[in-house]
């Protein structure tokens, strides 16, 4: 009668929740040690990437994506994801792009963010008082902007002409570091400290946690999914300002995968897609990584098409050891009850 | 005739207990065996048994004279044995009549469903169980009854001999007990042998030829029904004659104005026309067996679920409580059943766990900016007073036992600051040392003039926290028990529905 009682030793136990452990250490900084080995090895096989010129390109290339990413990281630790990013980008890019025409950058770009916040609002609205999934409202948002943007546009471009210093905004540097740059880390700075220091960032962690826990807490659900997409909103209408400023001529068609790319960012970042946490720096490092890539095939003369093969492949294996890991820690939870 | 089943001799040990000891049973074909036994006498393990979930330690099972072992419950299945339970095996998103053939659809020759075959004979099923809709109809838009009937045509389209039902009724409206029944009776005339297991003697009396009573993992006895009177089965159940001297009502101790008053609450399909009070410094126990009602009545009180009609006083003044939210402002806060579900939030540390509730009424936390000093301060006071055993506040909550998550759920209904508690199984999967130090904590909250109210499924956890005990039954309150009257007898009596004198010289 004793073959009960009998359970795997304390040390075995031990054993899963250090390899666990160790994975989840991986997984954080996975990205970085990855960004670090793949930087050394292209500046020496890719002669022309330590450049600065090119460094300065490659970080600009994944500040406009690290910006987006950085709201999609709240919107799946929330438990959602927002596919009208993409839309957002290109409608935000424009509403500044015609608002320079009429008036100064700073209103311009304020108006562009407001335009940004108000679909994001609207997202978060019709998913928390409605009760449809966000999958299918921002979906459904991708398409309308999409329409939007291009409808006001007439399917034409626009061009910012008499504000020649609105493409500072993109160019510019501030002792050496390009100023989308110190945007993204103004930006994760801000959404850090919402994230881990204020009420919200820890409602929105149990929301996607534990929905039903986080109703019976006490917690405002509906404000805190609405206010989420709002922020998520603004960070793709941030998007939508630098990649105006780098191109200085903006049409409807601008933006189309930048959804994906940010959820990709996330996930290779160490957010995972259940919900409940958010990793900010993870985010802009595979931001960062992604770009690296990016930038070496291209200097490697390696077809882009190379591109999707190596960012799908990255994708899977991040998730796989993300699946890896909870597998693990149950099995160390199942035989030590 | 022979028996359908015979288990000779079963046991079955668990790390620690005997489930069940040298059970011998006979089912028969065409009859209706009720199997009855208090919370742990073994009915559980025992269908367990023959659904084929677990396997006997010692015994053997005979199935039409011939015997058996089961592997798993698909095997006792082919051998011709259903169990309905209360967790449906439906699909949600597929019609009844896809449902009912599930995994063994008919098919024309080339492989394709026979759509016409299949809606055909489902139809016949549902006809002669007399359930009347369309055999098209998605499942997930049935009744809960319904669903069970669903289930039941499922057994009946497999040839089941063998259908058990466990606890079938606790679901379900009056209504649909009664086409319940007339369908069991059908079940027995078709020579089927029913095993019905339920806590509610009233039932059992209506529908079951014979009952098998456990206690503490024995077989007290077999007997037809129709011997034997509803205090005699108590008397099996509990080993001892009940002492009859319960009142139904108890008469208000004091004229203190009372912290939460409840007049003729309904909640529909779970409540009707709860009146109670509870007053600072009191615990209110609430006892009441699966589907009575005890959980949805402190969802309602605590706005997670609507109410129907009534009317609920906070401290004299007449509320609404339409949320969580509402009810927090109010002062009302709500331990959920199942921390597991609805409590823990896997992602955040204990710390955050613990404070999740405090800013919403604490006026010393900032509205936009975590104080961490403050929460520091919370998490603190609650780890030294509950003695919540953690390496560290950025511990994460899983890694915790499960009586320190209980004692941080706890924790966090006080640091709500609510002074009017709704604890629901407060000691629900805990060791028995975080027992005993939760329900010292409870009547600690009492002397510190908290209102409580503890509904729990554990008798002897209601006898030993409770200052009156409130039992329910079927959505109704058909007890309130003074501190002298709380005994485990009078509650179970209570909530199985056997009628107590009022007077106790009867």
């Amino acid at each position: 009668m004793n073959d009960y009682e009998k359970e795997p030793g304390r040390e075995a136990v031990r054993k899963l929740e250090a390899l666990a452990h160790f994975i989840q250490v991986f997984e954080s900084l996975g990205v970085l040690v990855l960004l670090v080995a793949l930087v050394v090895v292209a500046s020496i096989i890719a002669p022309g990437f330590s450049t600065y010129t090119n460094i300065a390109n490659t970080i600009i290339m994944a500040s406009i994506t690290a910006a987006t990413g950085l709201g999609m990281t709240f919107a799946i630790a929330v438990g959602g994801f927002d596919l009208s990013v993409g839309s957002v980008q290109a409608l935000t890019a424009i509403v500044v792009a015609s608002l320079l025409a009429v008036t100064s950058v700073p209103l311009a770009i304020l108006g562009a963010l407001l335009t940004g916040l108000l679909v994001g609002l609207l997202n978060g609205v019709i998913i928390s008082k409605l009760r449809i999934p966000a999958f299918v409202v921002t979906f459904g948002l991708m398409s309308i902007v999409r329409g939007v943007a291009l409808l006001a546009t007439q399917g034409q471009s626009v061009m910012i002409t008499n504000h020649p210093d609105f493409a500072t905004l993109n160019n510019g540097k501030i002792l050496a570091i390009p100023v989308p740059f110190i945007i993204v880390l103004m930006v994760l700075a801000a959404l850090y400290l919402m994230l881990r220091h204020t009420p919200f960032g820890r409602h929105t962690c149990a929301i996607g946690g534990n929905q039903a826990a986080a109703i019976a807490s006490g917690i405002n659900v509906d404000r805190v999914t609405i206010a989420v997409f709002g922020l998520v909103g603004v960070t793709a209408a941030i998007s939508g300002v630098m990649l105006s400023s780098q191109l200085m001529i903006v049409d409807g068609t601008l933006g189309t995968g930048l959804e994906l790319q940010a959820i990709a960012i996330s996930v290779l970042g160490g957010t995972s897609l259940s919900g409940g946490n958010g990793n900010l720096v993870g985010t802009v490092l595979a931001a960062l990584l992604l770009a690296t890539i990016a930038s070496a095939l291209n200097i490697l003369k390696v077809a882009a098409f190379y591109q999707y093969l190596f960012v799908g492949v990255l994708l899977i294996f991040a998730l796989s050891i993300d699946t890896v890991r909870r597998i693990i820690l149950e099995k160390s939870m199942l035989s030590r009850a | 005739m022979e028996p359908i089943l015979n288990l000779a001799g079963i046991s079955k040990q668990f790390p620690g207990v005997k489930a069940l000891d040298n059970v011998d049973f006979f089912l028969w074909p065409g009859e209706v065996h009720a199997l009855m036994g208090e919370n742990g006498a073994g009915k559980s393990t025992l269908i367990n048994i023959i659904s084929g979930l677990l396997q006997p330690s010692s015994g053997k099972i005979y199935l039409a004279e011939r015997e058996v072992s089961f592997g798993g419950t698909s095997e006792a299945q082919k051998a011709g044995i259903s169990t309905i339970s209360q967790e449906f095996n439906l699909v949600p998103g597929l019609t009844i009549a896809e449902n009912i053939f599930l995994g063994r659809e008919p098919t024309s020759r080339g492989g394709l469903l026979n759509w016409r075959q299949i809606r055909q004979r489902a139809r016949e099923i549902l006809t002669e169980l007399g359930l009347k809709v369309s055999v098209n109809q998605r499942v997930e838009y049935l009744s809960v009854g319904d669903r069970q009937l669903v289930e039941i045509a499922k057994a009946l389209s497999l040839e089941f001999r063998i259908i058990m039902m466990d606890e079938p009724t606790a679901a379900l409206t009056a209504t649909e007990v009664g086409r319940l029944f007339e369908i069991v009776q059908k079940l027995k005339r078709r020579n089927k042998a029913i095993l019905y297991v339920s806590h509610r003697l009233a039932e059992v009396f209506r529908i079951a030829d014979r009952v098998t009573v456990l206690r503490d993992g024995k077989r007290v006895d077999t007997r037809p029904l129709a011997e034997l009177s509803e205090d005699d089965v108590v008397t099996m159940m509990l080993g001892r004659a009940l002492k009859k001297e319960a009142a139904v009502d108890a008469a208000p101790a004091s004229s203190e104005r009372p912290a939460l008053e409840v007049q003729e609450l309904n909640v529909r399909g779970f409540l009707s026309s709860i009146s109670f009070a509870i007053r600072f410094g009191e615990v209110m126990g609430c006892a009441g067996l699966v589907g009575s009602g005890r959980y949805e009545l402190t969802k309602a009180l605590f706005g997670l679920l609507p109410i129907t009609h009534g009317r609920i006083e906070v401290n004299g003044k007449r509320e609404s409580l339409r949320s969580p939210i509402v009810a927090m402002h109010r002062g009302i806060y709500m331990l959920p059943e199942d921390r597991k579900v609805e409590g823990i939030f896997p992602d955040l540390t204990v710390l955050g766990n613990v404070v999740i509730s405090a800013r919403h009424v604490a006026p010393s936390t900032s509205r936009f900016f975590i104080r961490a000093s403050d929460e520091r301060k919370h998490y603190e006071s609650m780890r030294s007073s509950l003695d919540i055993r953690a390496t560290s506040p950025a511990q994460g909550i899983t890694k915790l036992s499960g009586g320190n998550q209980q004692k941080v759920m706890i924790g966090r209904a006080l640091v709500s600051q609510s002074r009017i508690l709704l604890l629901n199984e407060p000691t629900r999967g805990v060791d028995i040392k975080t027992k005993l130090d939760i329900h010292s904590v409870i009547r600690r909250l009492a002397r510190e003039r908290y209102a409580v109210m503890v509904s729990s499924s554990d008798i002897p956890e209601l006898v030993s926290v409770s200052d009156r005990c409130l039992v329910l039954s079927a959505g109704r309150i058909v007890g309130l028990l003074n501190k002298e009257q709380i005994t485990e007898d009078n509650i179970t009596a209570l909530a199985i529905g056997t009628r107590i004198s009022k007077n106790p010289n009867e």
